[in-house]
């Protein structure tokens, strides 16, 4: 499973690396390392990654098999 | 009831009501939002005829108008006012100009610079605390939330903790005027000419510019030239706005929610890890700003012809409670599972303080009810009233037994 972050939507809210801290984190700006960027889901964290996306006032993360 | 609002006969705008409604005048607390969910019930748009422009209310076509900024500009972004005779820094910058200005700010307001404050921040509330505690009483809003935060604001942009008296004047001043009339004009030039003398200080100085936000803003280039003076000007008068007025009314609104709701309370009180939770749907649950946009052309949204250069208010009051966007949208729930609000804005201009005012939030929240766990409203809720055009609240009057965890 991956998880992915859409540049153009994610605007530095900070949400997902809030609810899901041990999976993202911020860049010095406040915006997800991982923006505009697909990365593999680690094992056992598709429920953070689920609620990271979940969280995200603009719908800017998204889960797809791989 | 809805009594302050009109709607206009059977008169229509491109098949959206046409009403009347004045938002800045003061009302007991609660009927902004009830007036404002009432509209969102009816219908997703609306033309007010009052200051003219339409009205938004639902969550779905706000995200949509955040983030498409072309058409939906920050050319102002005060509904009533579609030619503003400031410009604010960030706010009034489309992008891609705009991105620029953020990267220049970002890193001052990023979580990183506002984690390094949270000390100082905690210790300028305990100082508010330490003078009020003892009273057994205090108006929250005048000696809690509306004293720290201008100190840590002072703190972050590293200016002296001990001008935060003429900042807290400054920014009453003029968000009670609604920016008009002579007064208003008196605050905002002392203001200036505040920022003016700091940037001749520190042209002056020389200070390392990674530890003087000032001095970063001094070495900052816009489109590859050095930032011009006026531009920084527009951003400290955009900072002081932006940024004391709400996170003190984000926290009264708060505090007035926990002294009417004791089980809540009770539950902060013995489980503060529910606080950072708790802080999200304090702000989905009372959002305060009546955001604008202007359109930069003729645009048809979801059947509704708008045109060129009118202006559009995003009901963020209405939006946030939102049936369709959040489940049990009227109530407050301070365990809430999925929160996914709109009350720092959206898109590229997401407010640049966000992550501040989570932290004074945080920070005003656990040491207040460290101090003082138990206490209630002292007067009757009808009583609290409630600023329009930014929603805040005049005052919030509390008061707690003595000896009793104080």
């Amino acid at each position: 499973m991956k998880v992915s972050v859409d540049a153009q939507k994610c605007s530095g809210h900070g949400r997902c690396y809030t609810v899901a801290p041990g999976l993202l984190e911020p860049d010095d700006e406040g915006f997800v390392t991982i923006r505009g960027s697909a990365v593999d889901l680690p094992p056992g964290s598709a429920a953070d990654a689920r609620k990271a996306a979940e969280w995200c006032p603009e719908g800017a993360i998204t889960l797809t098999d791989d | 009831m809805i009594e302050h609002y009109e709607v206009a006969g059977a008169a229509s705008r491109s098949g959206c009501p046409v009403i009347h409604l004045d938002t800045v005048v003061d009302r007991p607390v609660g009927e902004w939002m009830a007036d404002l969910n009432a509209l969102r019930e009816a219908h997703p748009i609306y033309w007010n005829e009052h200051g003219n422009y339409w009205v938004v209310t639902r969550a779905q076509l706000t995200r949509e108008i955040f983030q498409n900024p072309v058409v939906f500009t920050n050319d102002s972004i005060s509904p009533g006012d579609p030619d503003p005779s400031y410009k604010w820094i960030p706010s009034n910058i489309n992008p891609p100009l705009h991105v620029q200005y953020r990267q220049i700010l970002n890193h001052a307001f990023g979580p990183a610079s506002v984690a390094r404050i949270e000390p100082k921040a905690r210790s300028y509330c305990r100082m508010a605390i330490d003078e009020i505690v003892d009273k057994g009483h205090c108006d929250y809003v005048a000696e809690v939330g509306g004293a720290f935060p201008t100190r840590v604001f002072l703190e972050l942009i590293d200016l002296p903790w001990q001008d935060a008296p003429l900042f807290v004047s400054w920014t009453e001043t003029l968000f009670n005027a609604f920016f008009s009339g002579p007064e208003a004009a008196v605050a905002f030039d002392e203001s200036r000419q505040y920022f003016v003398d700091l940037i001749a200080d520190r042209r002056r100085s020389k200070l390392d510019h990674d530890r003087d936000f000032t001095s970063h803003l001094l070495a900052s280039t816009v489109n590859g030239a050095p930032m011009p003076d006026e531009d920084i000007l527009n951003i400290f008068n955009q900072l002081m706005l932006a940024g004391l007025d709400t996170v003190k009314s984000a926290l009264s609104y708060s505090l007035l929610y926990l002294a009417t709701h004791d089980a809540d309370r009770y539950r902060i009180v013995h489980e503060p890890s529910l606080i950072p939770s708790a802080i999200e749907e304090f702000l989905r649950a009372y959002p305060l700003v009546l955001e604008g946009r202007k359109l930069s052309q003729d645009f048809e949204f979801h059947g509704v012809q708008m045109r060129q250069g009118e202006m559009v208010m995003l009901a963020l009051p209405a939006v946030m409670h939102d049936p369709d966007q959040f489940d049990r949208a009227d109530e407050v729930l301070i365990d809430r599972q999925k929160n996914n609000h709109l009350s720092f804005g959206g898109g590229a201009h997401r407010c640049l303080g966000s992550h501040l005012a989570r932290m004074e939030m945080a920070v005003g929240l656990e040491e207040w009810h460290q101090r003082i766990p138990d206490y209630r409203l002292a007067c009757p809720i009808g009583e609290v009233i409630e600023r329009g055009g930014q929603l805040s609240l005049r005052s919030l009057p509390l008061e707690w037994d003595l000896g009793a965890g104080s």
